[in-house]
């Protein structure tokens, strides 16, 4: 599903060069939930940048889905990312003074589909378990309702990747945890390949492989669990 | 299929900040009333100056006696006698000249039964007819037999018959002018206003000889009107005018004339072109509001795009082309002028109908000043939302998520 070849990503601040990752390989396959830990400056932010591809590497490769990105166009990469990706953010990042349901519907409007585009959304707001709350401006839910509202959001478009930066970040422990059920729930039931990113040790415990990142480069890469 | 839902989203987003919407659109609202007021201005007074041209009748020259020096004091225009009825006779057999017909002017209480009136009267010769171009309605001109003959006929102007007549049909019937009985032999066809906002149809035409000698008891007559061949000879006209009157004046080489001519139908050309001239001097300086409302808005869209930075992070992440951004805040600066100019061009044709209150002419505003305007301001707000909207869609999503 996701396959990264060499990856190096480079940034240059003044006349220093900053090597972010430092020669990446790593496969992920399709419906596996993999954790990506690591202290901050780690590279991992960088890695899930370029596997959700919001950036380009250096140099290397990154093969999603069987088709090699790297050398994709701004607009073709956001295609990608309407299409075969999902994020969750540890902000939430919802739209401001829009409602619930608009929000799950943004992805809808970047391609096209405009048949049954509310159904829809009401549909994902319940499978997050947020149906009555379909009209609720963003800044009248909680940071978990939110957060659901993102999930939603996400999955609109029937991603094959959700793609989850430190999701539970700025959440407490309960609602964590009703939150990563959620995670579980979708890769279980959907297949979804969840990719995670996150320093808590116990939140990573909801994936079945955990990756560890230090210093642009990967220091180990476990399974955890075996799927059953 | 994108463009509707962006546009409802511009909508909110101007209701959300109220304030600053109105603020930014004002410059684009004084700017489109300023031009459509101004453009209405222009043309009520272009069409009420055409107007007046056309029922003055075209290619007209007036002639009227001008200063004499006697025993070296001068006298004022139009107070000698120096103009006679054989001067208009002798200007009708020049080359350029199509008619010219003698004025007497005065003033009669008329009598008809128990009603009376005062009105204007004018003596003249059936050549006014066809210089001012002003037939007869009902019955018909005063001709050459009326004027040889001194016969005691008269013709009215429609305000006269109404305030003498009423409903009645005053053709045959006779009326008294400064107590001499007249045969009403027509009624003239109604004319409207002059440039002077005067009442042009309160007024008696009789011939020239009965004006002269039994109204008015004159020797000299008032103007002479001429109307030249065609809008090509009038300059040649009005030299042939000076020519034969000096000549016929017996006015030494050097001297200076006892009459002026006056090209009427130059001046209301001039003064259309002036009214023209000033319409577009004031469209020029409205339009300058226009400008300055577009910076506005393009001032207030870069600001918008610099706040919702984190916005357009969201948007792209989920799958926004870099077009889907540009058209979205184009949208945007697009609504903002627009709705600007629809309220705009509503307080312009309020305007214009609250000036038509004050003056002579009704101000028009034209289809196609609404149409420019709202164009105008869509122009406005594609050219000033453009470089904000650019801004916003070559945004790097990264920088733009992580923007706080």
């Amino acid at each position: 599903m996701i396959e990264a070849r060499d990856l190096v990503k480079e940034y240059v601040i003044g006349d220093t060069t900053l090597r972010a990752l430092d020669g990446v390989n790593v496969r992920i396959g399709r419906g596996e939930f993999a954790a990506v830990m690591g202290p901050s400056g780690s590279g991992k932010s960088t890695f899930m940048n370029i596997a959700g591809c919001l950036d380009r590497p250096t140099s290397g490769s990154y093969v999603l889905d069987g088709k090699p990105v790297e050398t994709l166009s701004r607009d073709a990469l956001a295609d990608i990312r309407n299409r075969m990706l999902g994020f969750v953010f540890q902000g939430f990042n919802l739209l401001p003074r829009t409602t619930a349901l608009e929000n799950v519907e943004l992805p809808m409007y970047y391609n096209g589909q405009d048949e049954d585009m509310e159904e829809r959304a009401y549909a994902a707001l319940k499978s997050v378990g947020l149906a009555g709350r379909e009209r609720h401006f963003s800044s009248q839910l909680s940071g978990g309702q939110q957060q659901r509202v993102a999930i939603a959001r996400a999955l609109i478009n029937n991603p094959s990747v959700i793609l989850a930066d430190e999701p539970t970040g700025n959440l407490d422990s309960k609602t964590s945890v009703e939150i990563m059920d959620i995670f579980t729930k979708l890769n279980a039931e959907k297949g979804i390949t969840i990719v995670l990113v996150t320093h808590e040790p116990d939140i990573a415990e909801f994936a079945n492989r955990r990756i560890h990142f230090k210093d642009g480069k990967i220091v180990s890469d476990e399974m955890t669990k075996t799927r059953s | 299929m994108f463009i509707l839902p962006t546009i409802k989203i511009a909508f909110r987003g101007l209701r959300v900040n109220k304030m600053r919407s109105g603020l930014t659109m004002l410059g684009i609202i004084i700017g489109v009333a300023a031009v459509i007021t101004m453009l209405a201005v222009g043309n009520g007074a272009r069409e009420y100056l055409a107007k007046s041209i056309a029922s003055l009748g075209s290619n007209l020259i007036l002639v009227i006696p001008g200063s004499t020096t006697s025993g070296g004091a001068r006298m004022g225009t139009g107070n000698t006698n120096t103009l006679v009825p054989s001067d208009a006779q002798a200007l009708n057999g020049e080359s350029a000249i199509d008619a010219a017909a003698p004025i007497v002017r005065g003033v009669g209480q008329v009598v008809f039964q128990d009603r009376n009136w005062n009105t204007a009267v004018m003596g003249t010769t059936g050549a006014y007819e066809r210089i001012r171009d002003w037939p007869v309605s009902e019955g018909r001109f005063i001709n050459r037999q009326d004027v040889d003959g001194m016969t005691k006929v008269c013709l009215l102007g429609r305000t006269v018959v109404d305030e003498l007549f009423g409903e009645e049909d005053p053709l045959g019937r006779i009326i008294r002018i400064n107590e001499v009985p007249f045969t009403v032999v027509g009624v003239l066809k109604k004319k409207g206003q002059s440039l002077m906002g005067q009442d042009q149809d309160d007024t008696i035409i009789t011939p020239l000889s009965t004006a002269m000698s039994r109204l008015f008891g004159k020797t000299s007559v008032n103007a002479i009107m001429v109307k030249g061949r065609s809008d090509s000879l009038m300059n040649h006209a009005v030299e042939q005018v000076k020519t034969l009157l000096r000549q016929r004046h017996r006015i030494p080489e050097g001297g200076d004339d006892d009459f002026s001519v006056m090209n009427l139908s130059e001046m209301l050309a001039a003064a259309e072109t002036q009214t023209k001239i000033m319409t577009i001097l004031l469209g020029a300086v409205a339009s300058v509001s226009l400008l300055v409302g577009g910076i506005g808005i393009m001032n207030i869209m870069l600001v918008s795009v610099t706040e919702r930075t984190r916005e357009i992070g969201i948007r792209m992440a989920v799958g926004a082309k870099e077009r889907d951004i540009l058209l979205q805040f184009l949208v945007e600066a697009v609504v903002l002028s627009v709705t600007g100019g629809v309220i705009g061009i509503i307080i312009g044709v309020g305007f214009s109908t609250a000036i038509s209150a004050f003056t002579r002419f009704t101000p028009s505003v034209s289809l196609f000043s609404v149409l420019l305007s709202f164009a105008f301001s869509a122009a406005v707000g594609i050219f000033f939302g453009f470089y904000p909207a650019r801004k916003a869609a070559g945004m790097d999503p990264i920088s733009a998520l992580r923007y706080e």
